[in-house]
């Protein structure tokens, strides 16, 4: 399939799965509001899935703990291509910054932030492959993006 | 049959498959999305948008196929494509409307009992071949449940079978064109009709059981063991799952609708020629959308799920003895007629 | 197991008669006594020898349950303070009893009370790292291996689990032969930084995310205790607006998270939809969904205007009428009941010994609830009566169905505790000082050591505080979050237990690993 109709495809439909590295559960309660009703991020197509393979987007939250690091590397890695990993919360932002563990797409300030910042954080990715998109992506250069 | 009259059935036979899965294919993402939507609006959520579950099969082909390194490869690589095929090929063996099945001199109930078994086997195969504990368990679960559903889907199978030579039904007995010709509730009296009930219940309570849907989801429960069977698919591989899953509950669905629903509205108004065949046709996969809605997705979003035991208990005690029980009363019921 | 006598027999356990009683026994080993009105507290300091079979003689009176050990430097000494309380069951009283042991430096060595109260093992080891005591007899240090070949682990990483836990299930089949849960560790790396109290307290809300101002609570109450600073009425009754407030919402979203394990995801929605009205009216009120910053020394920062009022009212009136479905589901719904039922079973028995708090403690069949056996803020003037699952199926089996009634009862009885605080709202000032130079000129004088304790949505929150007057930073802090006593148990609750059941028994407990795991603050010294 060829990549540049992936990129038309891929923001209609991310999978979404949480990881919670180490953090006060406040990133992960506005998470789970956010799959919830009211802010109900499943009308954009987004799902929540259960296994990294699955996956499209990783959700962080949290400051690494020694306990996740490992972990949070295999998970990232057992992700298939295209990935992005969002890291929500201020934890993940800056201090301890998920960035130096795996690469960091999108980070979505606030402690915690309010869901519609985190849907805003998914919008982002959106267009983040939008972007991609119309500056003309290379199939061969998907690897440099993950 | 001279040879040209074979070679030209043969090719009709091809045509009319071919259209037919086509025509399948195309329905099944709307089915998906309805039961979806429905799903959703139960829940106080929007519908998702109508094309979604074509877009998440285009994303997933889309992605990075990987084959873990202590999958067994062929296996795991092979066991999707085998349960689309087999899924698919229930399709040409029930009949739509006034149409016959493509395939319908050729098999019978009881080959769409072997394939649908036959597509249970293939994921659990599947999952075996994962390379992971939580597939397995979820693989040890899938048989455990069709082993489990077996019983009184069998049940139900041979009894309306039965029904249909007893009470002189033109037609094989085994064969879905025979209930599609005539009903078969019209073949039976009152206790009868208590019979048939009890039989239809049964099937509908299997329903779940056979395409993995709430409450017995648990091969691929989420939250249990994230995804079980399907942990390790990934790319086109999970693509070819999830249209499998999806045709399951359209397979089981189509299955039911022209065992146990042969409403026809021109047999009601009555009347005849293409038309009205071709109305029936359309008519026919009308019937089958309700029943979806109906039994997989209310059930779905009514209720949580159950453990394997608890699960296969209630199949092979309180659902084989529902169809026991019709099995008796339709046994009295041509006795006494 | 030791019997526990009932030495008071039927008369109220009172802090005055059993400081008597202790003095009378233990005579000369007993080397300072000192009774906090305000919490009903009774702190005294025991000459080491002593300590255990001090212990020892606390279980002759109702049950005793262990919360925290916090330990100090005391120049040539080592100053461990044990943090018990204890509990009459029948008549739901509390007096806590702190035991301040010093160690001499060059023999940091202390009888274990592991064999009385099996809930001090985490603590133990806690202390046993962190300041190199040894509690003799020596334990093992770690848990024995799991040696099955078909081991699965559930988490950290879980669909399942909101936290990072894993836990190591040894299977034979689908059934749980084994089982070795491990939590991570969840530290803020912040927290080993001296910090001031009002910083402190931004550091309180951020333990973590569903029980933050309880966190904060407590530890206000703790530097209050040492400061002696009095609350006023009405901030007394809109802290404990916001307390029950925040109780709600912890139930409501884990009883959605709950039915989302056991694969009922429509009462997952159902429950996130419901849960957004309380977290209005919280924004309304605090200002913020999660980490509302309104607590403060001496009172709260935020006011009850007449408008607020009217919308709790509101909310209060939306709630009893749709949280009607989540008591249909406990009481009537077979699937809830089939895989809930006697599913991560803890005895009363076990819950006495591993000291257990909250909700898991009385699904177990305990009457305790801190909220009557010591009643702070606006407790003393709403009673609190205990929700115990022999109220409505007759009898307490201790298992997730119990705990999950539990938690839907005490969300309407949290719906009657606020609408009794707004109709008895008292005037006057909020906060005793609102001026927070003020307040710390106050606790920069303030010296001492202060145990602020409440019973937050998981169980009883225990803060330690320490502060050293002319010292502008809190000396030392020493948090313990219910979870990690309910935590002790989970092996407990694995016997007999399927795979299927895993996620769901972690999460029965309410489990917040995030504030289970904390280092003590320690100071310049």
């Amino acid at each position: 399939m060829k990549i540049f109709d992936m990129l038309r495809v891929l923001p209609k439909s991310l999978w979404i799965m949480t990881c919670n590295s180490g953090s006060c559960n406040g990133c992960d309660t506005e998470i789970a509001a956010m799959f919830g009703p009211r802010y109900d991020i499943g009308r954009f197509g987004m799902k929540l899935v259960g296994t990294p393979r699955h996956a499209d987007v990783l959700i962080v939250t949290g400051t690494v703990v020694k306990f996740m690091r490992d972990r949070l590397l295999r998970v990232c890695n057992q992700m298939p291509a295209p990935k992005f990993v969002v890291a929500v919360g201020d934890c993940g932002c800056s201090g301890e910054p998920l960035d130096g563990v795996i690469p960091v797409d999108v980070c979505v300030h606030g402690c915690p932030p309010r869901p519609e910042a985190i849907v805003d954080g998914m919008t982002k990715v959106v267009l983040k492959l939008e972007s991609l998109r119309r500056s003309g992506f290379d199939e061969s250069a998907w690897d440099a993006v993950r | 049959m001279t040879v040209t009259a074979a070679i030209f059935t043969l090719f009709l036979k091809i045509f009319a498959g071919v259209a037919l899965l086509a025509f399948v294919l195309t329905l099944v993402p709307f089915f998906d999305w309805a039961d979806r939507a429905v799903n959703a609006r139960i829940q106080g959520r929007l519908a998702p948008p109508l094309f979604q579950p074509v877009l998440d099969i285009l994303k997933l082909m889309g992605k990075e196929n990987i084959v873990p390194r202590r999958a067994a490869r062929f296996f795991f690589t092979t066991a999707p494509w085998l349960a689309l095929t087999s899924t698919l090929m229930i399709f040409l063996y029930i009949p739509a409307g006034q149409f016959p099945a493509v395939l319908g001199t050729e098999g019978d109930m009881i080959l769409v009992f072997y394939l649908l078994t036959l597509g249970t086997v293939a994921v659990a195969v599947g999952g075996f071949a994962s390379g992971n504990p939580m597939a397995a368990i979820g693989a040890n679960r899938e048989i455990t449940l069709m082993m489990s559903c077996g019983f009184p889907l069998a049940a139900a199978i041979t009894t309306a079978a039965w029904i249909a030579y007893k009470t002189g039904m033109p037609g094989e007995p085994f064969s879905l064109g025979t209930f599609a010709a005539a009903s078969i509730w019209k073949a039976v009296g009152k206790t009868g009709a208590f019979g048939l009930a009890c039989l239809f219940l049964s099937i509908v309570l299997v329903v779940p059981g056979e395409t993995g849907k709430s409450p017995m989801d648990l091969p691929q429960a989420e939250t249990e063991i994230l995804g079980g069977i399907a942990i390790e698919y990934s790319g086109v591989s999970l693509a070819l799952l999830k249209v499998t899953f999806a045709l399951r509950s359209f397979a089981m669905s189509a299955f039911v609708t022209s065992l146990f629903v042969p409403l026809s509205l021109t047999g009601m108004l009555g009347g005849g020629g293409f038309l009205t065949a071709v109305f029936d046709f359309f008519f026919f996969w009308l019937k089958v959308f309700v029943i979806q809605i109906a039994f997989v997705t209310l059930t779905r979003t009514a209720f949580g799920r159950l453990k394997i035991w608890q699960a296969s208990r209630f199949y092979l005690v309180r659902v084989a003895g529902l169809s026991l029980t019709g099995m008796l009363l339709l046994s009295i019921d041509v006795m006494i007629r | 197991m030791r019997a526990h006598g009932t030495q008071f027999g039927k008369a109220f356990l009172d802090c005055g008669a059993l400081a008597a009683a202790l003095k009378e026994k233990f005579k000369e080993d007993i080397l300072s006594l000192e009774i906090r009105a305000r919490g009903h507290d009774l702190w005294l300091e025991i000459s080491a020898p002593s300590f255990r079979p001090f212990v020892e003689n606390l279980f002759e009176y109702d049950f005793v349950n262990f919360h925290v050990i916090s330990a100090d430097d005391a120049g040539d000494n080592a100053a461990l303070s044990y943090h018990l309380s204890i509990f009459q069951r029948n008549r739901g009283r509390r007096v806590g009893v702190t035991v301040t042991v010093k160690l001499p430096k060059n023999n940091l060595s202390i009888p274990s009370i592991f064999d009385l109260l099996p809930g001090s093992e985490y603590s133990e080891r806690e202390i046993m790292e962190a300041f190199g005591v040894s509690f003799t007899p020596e334990k093992d240090g770690t848990g024995g291996g799991l040696s099955a070949a078909y081991t699965v682990p559930v988490g950290p990483i879980h669909a399942g689990l909101r936290e990072p836990v894993t836990a190591w299930l040894e299977l034979d089949g689908e059934r749980v032969t084994g089982a070795d849960v491990r939590p991570a560790i969840a530290r803020m790396e912040t927290e080993t930084r001296v910090r001031d109290p009002i910083q402190a307290i931004y550091m309180a809300e951020r333990i973590c995310g569903t029980c933050s101002f309880s966190h904060v609570i407590c530890l206000v109450r703790a530097i209050e205790d040492i400061a002696r600073m009095e609350v006023p009425a009405r901030g007394q009754y809109i802290r404990t607006i916001v307390l029950e407030l925040e109780r709600i919402h912890s139930h409501v979203l884990w009883s959605g998270d709950v039915c989302r394990v056991i694969g009922f995801d429509s009462a997952f929605h159902l429950a996130m939809r419901i849960r957004e009205q309380v977290m209005d009216v919280l924004t309304g009120m605090t200002g913020n969904r999660v980490n509302r910053g309104v607590g403060a020394f001496g009172g709260v920062r935020c006011d009850v205007t007449p408008g607020l009022a009217k919308a709790v009212r509101g909310m209060i009136r939306y709630y009893r009428r749709e949280f009607e479905p989540f008591r249909e589901i406990v009481l009537n719904d077979p699937i809830v009941r089939a895989r809930m039922r006697g599913v991560g079973v803890l005895t009363s028995d076990e819950a006495v010994r591993y000291s257990v708090t909250g909700p898991t403690a009385r699904a177990s069949g305990l009457r305790v609830d801190l909220r009557k056996s010591s009643p702070y803020e606006a407790y003393a003037d709403i009673p609190v009566e205990p929700v115990v699952p022999q109220d409505f199926f007759g009898k307490a089996h201790g298992d997730a169905l119990d705990r999950f009634a539990v938690r839907v009862q005490e969300v309407y009885q949290s719906l009657d505790i606020i609408e009794k605080a707004l109709d008895s709202l008292p005037e006057g000032p909020f906060a005793a000082e609102q001026d927070p130079d003020k307040v710390m000129g106050c606790l920069k004088n303030a010296d001492g050591t202060g145990w602020g304790i409440i019973e937050a949505p998981r169980g009883d929150n225990t803060h330690i505080v320490r502060l050293k007057a002319g010292d502008e930073n809190v000396c030392r802090w020493k948090v313990r979050a219910p979870t990690c006593a309910n935590a002790a148990c989970w092996p407990l609750m694995f016997r007999g237990s399927e795979l299927a059941d895993a996620p769901l028994i972690i999460n029965s407990i309410d489990p917040c690993i995030a504030c289970m795991n904390r280092m003590p603050v320690k100071g310049n010294n």
